[in-house]
C-alpha cells in the first residue's frame, strides 16, 4: 500500500471519481492553472480539460449557487473552498439551497453535491484564515458533515462524498495536507456517518477527529508509558454522528474525553456529550471532559496560536483527570 | 339553607377585623346590599353589606369581638330557618378579653361529639386528646387505665398522658363501654383526635370502625436499635448511608447493585470521596468479607479510626415546645438587660437565724420573697404584652425555675407577696418536687408575673436569662460569694450576689426595671422590710 501525503490521496479520489463518472467537476479559485491553492488538484487540468476543471473568480456565493443549480439538474460538483473562512460568503446557498432543496421540492430535487476545503489553524494566519468553523454546518439538517484526519480515510471519504446523493461538506485540516499514511489504491470508499476506533484501549476513550486526532495518539501514546489504556475513538463524520460507536466506547472505558479544535461553546463535542450522559450515563465513573480551542479569536504569534489550540499535555491533563490520577 | 356573611377584606393588609356594631339584629329582615355591621380594619371603620335576602338569623361574632378575614361573622336565610349545629362555632380571631391567667380547669373538650366517620348511626362516643396546657399541640399515651371492653362511668380516669409539661390523667365524659382503643400506649395523638371511643350505656356494642382521621403515626422509640438490621435488601438502592448520601459514579453504583455490594461500605477514592470504578473493584476483588452486602449491626465494635455515629433521640415533649418558644422568644421578645451587685450579709444572718430555729429558708427563698414584695410596690413590672394589649396583674405571682432532666419548667407560687418566709420555703420545695415528679397541673405552671432563675447553687456569678412568655420580665440570680468591696472609703469582704433582670422592652422600660432593681437590692440588704 502506497504512502501518500493527505493532498495527494485527496488528488487520486477526485482523478478516480472524475474518470469513473463524467457528471463529476471541480469548481473553485486557482483549481485549475495553479493546480490548487494546497495542490489538491495538481495535474487535473492536463488530465480533464477546462470543462471540467473550473478556475473561479473570487466569488463564493456566486460559483457555490452555479454548482448548487447543476448539481439540481444531473451533475455532481466538488466545490473547493480556498478555506471554509471564505466559505463563509456562500453560507446561503449552502445553507438556505444545497440543504433544503431535497426537503422543499418534496424529494422531487436532488442535490449531490461536495463542497471542500482546508479549515482550521493554518500556521501563522491569524484569526481569519484559522477558524475551525465545522461545528457551524453540523448543525443543519440537510447536510453531512465529515472531517477525515488520515490520508485513507481522505481518499475514501471524499469518494464516498462524491457518490452521496445529498450535499457533503469536507473538513481538510488545513495542516493535514503534508501528513503522509498509506493509501489503499483503487476502490476505496469510506462509508460516511461510521466512526473508526483507531486505537484500542480500556481506561478511557478520547474522542475526536481532523488534525486533533495526531495530537490525541501523541497523548495516547504518553500516557500508555505510564500504564494508562486510551482508546481514541476518531470520528470521522460529524453528521451524522455515529451514536453507536460512541457509546460502545464509552461502555467499554467508562470515561469520555473529547478533543475538539474549535470553540467549546455549542461545538460538536457538546452534542458527544450530550449522547453519552442521556444514553450511557450509567456506565460513567466520572464527568466527561472537553478539551477545545480556546475561547478567543486566533492569535497570529505562533506560540500564542499554539497555546490556544488543544494539544498533547492539555489531552494528558483532561485524561487524568477523568482518571481521578495526581496531577490532574 | 342558611348563608354566611363573612368578614371581608377591606385593605391588602387586613387579616382581621373587629365588629364595632351591628346594625341588624337577630330575627331582622336583611335585603341584599343592606348593611348589617360596622366592621373596625386595620385602616379604618367600614360598613359590611349583606349580598343575599333573607333573616339574620344568628350572629356568630359580638359587638368588640374580632373575626379572621373569610370567617363566618354571622348567618341569614329563611324566616325561622335553624343553623345547622356544626355551623354555629364563632371563630373568634381573639377574645374580646383576655383573661391574664387562663386556668384550664376543665381541660378534656366534652368529648360528646361523634366523628364522622363512626360507622354511621351507631352510638359510639369519641374520646378526644384533651388539650392540657396552652402550648401542648399533641399529647402521648403514657397508659391506658382502662381496657377494651371495661365498663367506663363519667368521671372515670381512662388513661394516663405525657405532655408537653407534665402527665395527667384523661377523664371520661360518659357512661359507656370502652368499645375501642385506637391510639396505643407509647402513641403521640394531637389534641383534639380522637384516642377511644365508648359505646353508650344501654347501646348495642357496634363494630370497631376506623375514624376518619388517620390514626397517629407511632412515635418511633428513641433507644437506639442493638439487634443486628433485619435481613434488608442487599443494597437494592444503596444511595444513603443513614440519611447521608454516598457520592458514587454513575457505572460504580451500576456495578454495586448487580454485584449486590453496599455502597456505603466501599470507601471512594474520586473527588470528596466519590466512590468510582476500581474502588468497587478492589471491594470485589477483597472478597465478601470486606465488602459485606449487609450492613453491619451499629453494636458491632468500630474498626480503628471509625469514628462513632452520633446517637440520635427524638425531642421529647418539652423539650420540643422549649425548642420552640425559645426561637420564638429571642427574636419575637426585644429584651434589654440590668445587672446589679447586692450585699447579702444581712439576708445571711436571716438565713443563719431561721436555720437556729429549725426552720428551713434558702436565700433562693428569700430572693423570690424579696422579689414578690418589689412587685407589689412596683406593679409596671407586673406586666404583660398580650395581642395588641397590656395586662396588668393585680396579684404577685413569682415563677420558680426549676430543671428537669427533660427541660426546664417553672412552676408558679401565687400570692407570694402575701406569704411568710416559711410558707415560700415550704411552697416553693413542694412545686419543685412535684415539677421533678411531673405532677404539676397546668394552672400551676401558666401565668405568672415573673420568674427567678438561680444558678447560684453552680457557682455561676452572673447569667442573662430569656423571658417566659407571656412574662415580661426574669430575674437571673448568681451566687452568693465574699468579694472585696469598698464601703465608706475602706475596702471589706462582703457576701456579693449579682442579679441581672431581663426585661420584655415593649412593656417594661429601663427606668422602670432600674427602679425595681433599686427596690430589691433594698429589701434584700435590710431584709427586715421583708416583714412590712
Amino acid at each position: 500500500m502506497p504512502e501518500l501525503m493527505y493532498r495527494e490521496a485527496l488528488n487520486q479520489a477526485l482523478a478516480e471519481e472524475m474518470e469513473r463518472d463524467a457528471n463529476v467537476y471541480l469548481i473553485g479559485e486557482e483549481v485549475g492553472r495553479y493546480n490548487g491553492a494546497f495542490k489538491v488538484s495538481q495535474g487535473l487540468l492536463d488530465k480533464f480539460g477546462s470543462a471540467r476543471i473550473i478556475d473561479a473568480p473570487i466569488a463564493e456565493l456566486g460559483f457555490t449557487g452555479l454548482s448548487v443549480g447543476a448539481a439540481m439538474v444531473g451533475l455532481r460538483p466538488v466545490v473547493e473552498m480556498m478555506t471554509w473562512n471564505f466559505a463563509i460568503l456562500a453560507m446561503d446557498q449552502i445553507v438556505n439551497n444545497a440543504a433544503k432543496l431535497r426537503h422543499m421540492s418534496g424529494g422531487q430535487l436532488r442535490c449531490p453535491i461536495v463542497f471542500r476545503g482546508p479549515g482550521g489553524a493554518g500556521g501563522r494566519l491569524s484569526s481569519q484564515h484559522s477558524q475551525a468553523l465545522e461545528a457551524n454546518y453540523a448543525h443543519f439538517p440537510g447536510l453531512k458533515v465529515i472531517a477525515p484526519a488520515t490520508p485513507a480515510d481522505a481518499k475514501g471519504m471524499l469518494k464516498a462524498a462524491i457518490r452521496d446523493e445529498n450535499p457533503v461538506l469536507m473538513f481538510e485540516g488545513e495542516r493535514l495536507y503534508a501528513i503522509k499514511g498509506h493509501v489503499p489504491e483503487g476502490e476505496h470508499v469510506v462509508p460516511l456517518g461510521k466512526a473508526d476506533v483507531k486505537r484500542e484501549g480500556t481506561d478511557v476513550t478520547i474522542i475526536t477527529w481532523s488534525r486533533m486526532y495526531y495530537f490525541c495518539m501523541q497523548a495516547a501514546e504518553e500516557l500508555a508509558k505510564e500504564g494508562i489504556s486510551v482508546e481514541v475513538l476518531d470520528l470521522r463524520t460529524l453528521r451524522p454522528l455515529d451514536e453507536e460507536a460512541i457509546l460502545a466506547s464509552v461502555r467499554k472505558t467508562n470515561r469520555a474525553v473529547i478533543v475538539e479544535e474549535g470553540w467549546g461553546l455549542a461545538g460538536v463535542g457538546a452534542s458527544v456529550v450530550d449522547i453519552i450522559q442521556s444514553k450511557a450515563f450509567d456506565d460513567l465513573d466520572a464527568p466527561v471532559e472537553r478539551v477545545t480551542g480556546l475561547d478567543v479569536n486566533m492569535s497570529y504569534a505562533a506560540n500564542l496560536e499554539n497555546a490556544t489550540q488543544p494539544d498533547a499535555p492539555k489531552i494528558i491533563a483532561a485524561v487524568k483527570k477523568v482518571l481521578y490520577r495526581e496531577g490532574a | 339553607m342558611a348563608i354566611p356573611i363573612q368578614m371581608p377584606s377591606l385593605s391588602p393588609t387586613m387579616t382581621e377585623g373587629k365588629i364595632v356594631k351591628w346594625l341588624k339584629k337577630q330575627g331582622d329582615k336583611v335585603s341584599s346590599g343592606d348593611a348589617v355591621a360596622e366592621v373596625e380594619t386595620d385602616k379604618s371603620n367600614l360598613e359590611i353589606e349583606a349580598y343575599d335576602d333573607g333573616y339574620l338569623l344568628q350572629v356568630l361574632v359580638g359587638e368588640g369581638e374580632m373575626a379572621k378575614v373569610g370567617a363566618p361573622i354571622a348567618y341569614i336565610g329563611a324566616k325561622g330557618e335553624k343553623v345547622d349545629a356544626g355551623k354555629q362555632a364563632a371563630p373568634a380571631a381573639t377574645p374580646p378579653e383576655q383573661k391574664p391567667q387562663p386556668a384550664p380547669e376543665a381541660p378534656a373538650p366534652r368529648a360528646a361529639e361523634k366523628p364522622a366517620s363512626s360507622g354511621g348511626g351507631d352510638n359510639r362516643i369519641a374520646i378526644q386528646m384533651p388539650s392540657l396546657s396552652p402550648t401542648m399541640t399533641e399529647g402521648k399515651i403514657v397508659k391506658w387505665l382502662k381496657k377494651q371492653g371495661d365498663k367506663v362511668s363519667s368521671g372515670d380516669a381512662v388513661a394516663e398522658v405525657e405532655t408537653d409539661k407534665s402527665n395527667l390523667e384523661i377523664e371520661a365524659y360518659d357512661d359507656g363501654t370502652l368499645a375501642e382503643i385506637v391510639v396505643g400506649e407509647n402513641q403521640m395523638a394531637k389534641v383534639g383526635s380522637p384516642i377511644a371511643y365508648l359505646t353508650a350505656k344501654g347501646a348495642k356494642a357496634a363494630p370497631a370502625a376506623k375514624p376518619a382521621a388517620p390514626a397517629p403515626a407511632p412515635e418511633k422509640p428513641a433507644a437506639p436499635k442493638s439487634a443486628p438490621a433485619p435481613a434488608a435488601k442487599p443494597a437494592a438502592a444503596p444511595a444513603q448511608a443513614g440519611g447521608r448520601r454516598v457520592r458514587a459514579s454513575p457505572v460504580a453504583k451500576k456495578i454495586a447493585r448487580e454485584k449486590g455490594l453496599d455502597l456505603t461500605q466501599v470507601s471512594g477514592s474520586g473527588p470528596s470521596g466519590r466512590v468510582v470504578k476500581r474502588d468497587i473493584e478492589e471491594a470485589l476483588a477483597r472478597g465478601p468479607a470486606a465488602a459485606p452486602a449487609a450492613k453491619k449491626a451499629p453494636a458491632a465494635q468500630p474498626a480503628p479510626g471509625v469514628r462513632p455515629e452520633p446517637t440520635v433521640v427524638p425531642l421529647s415533649s418539652m423539650r420540643k415546645v422549649i425548642a420552640q418558644r425559645m426561637t420564638e422568644v429571642k427574636p419575637g421578645v426585644p429584651h434589654f438587660y440590668l445587672t446589679i451587685e447586692v450585699d447579702m450579709e444581712a439576708a445571711s444572718k436571716v438565713r443563719e437565724e431561721a436555720k437556729a430555729m429549725d426552720l428551713k429558708v434558702s436565700v433562693n427563698d428569700l430572693i423570690v420573697k424579696a422579689v414578690a414584695m418589689a412587685v407589689r410596690r412596683y406593679p409596671k413590672i407586673n406586666v404583660s404584652l398580650q395581642g395588641d394589649k397590656v395586662v396588668q396583674f393585680h396579684s404577685v405571682d413569682v415563677g420558680i425555675a426549676v430543671a428537669l432532666e427533660e427541660g426546664l419548667i417553672t412552676p408558679i407560687l401565687r400570692d407570694a407577696d402575701q406569704k411568710g418566709l416559711q410558707a415560700i420555703a415550704s411552697g416553693v420545695r413542694e412545686l419543685a418536687e412535684r415539677a421533678r415528679k411531673r405532677a404539676l397541673k397546668p394552672e400551676e405552671y401558666t401565668g405568672g408575673s415573673i420568674t427567678v432563675s438561680n444558678l447560684g447553687m453552680y457557682g455561676i456569678d452572673q447569667f442573662v436569662a430569656v423571658i417566659n412568655p407571656p412574662q415580661a420580665s426574669i430575674l437571673a440570680v448568681g451566687a452568693v460569694s465574699e468579694k472585696a468591696v469598698v464601703r465608706d472609703g475602706q475596702l471589706a469582704v462582703r457576701k456579693m450576689m449579682t442579679a441581672t433582670l431581663s426585661c420584655d422592652h415593649r412593656v417594661i422600660d429601663g427606668a422602670i426595671g432600674a427602679e425595681f432593681l433599686r427596690e430589691l437590692r433594698g429589701l434584700l440588704e435590710h431584709p427586715t422590710r421583708l416583714l412590712f
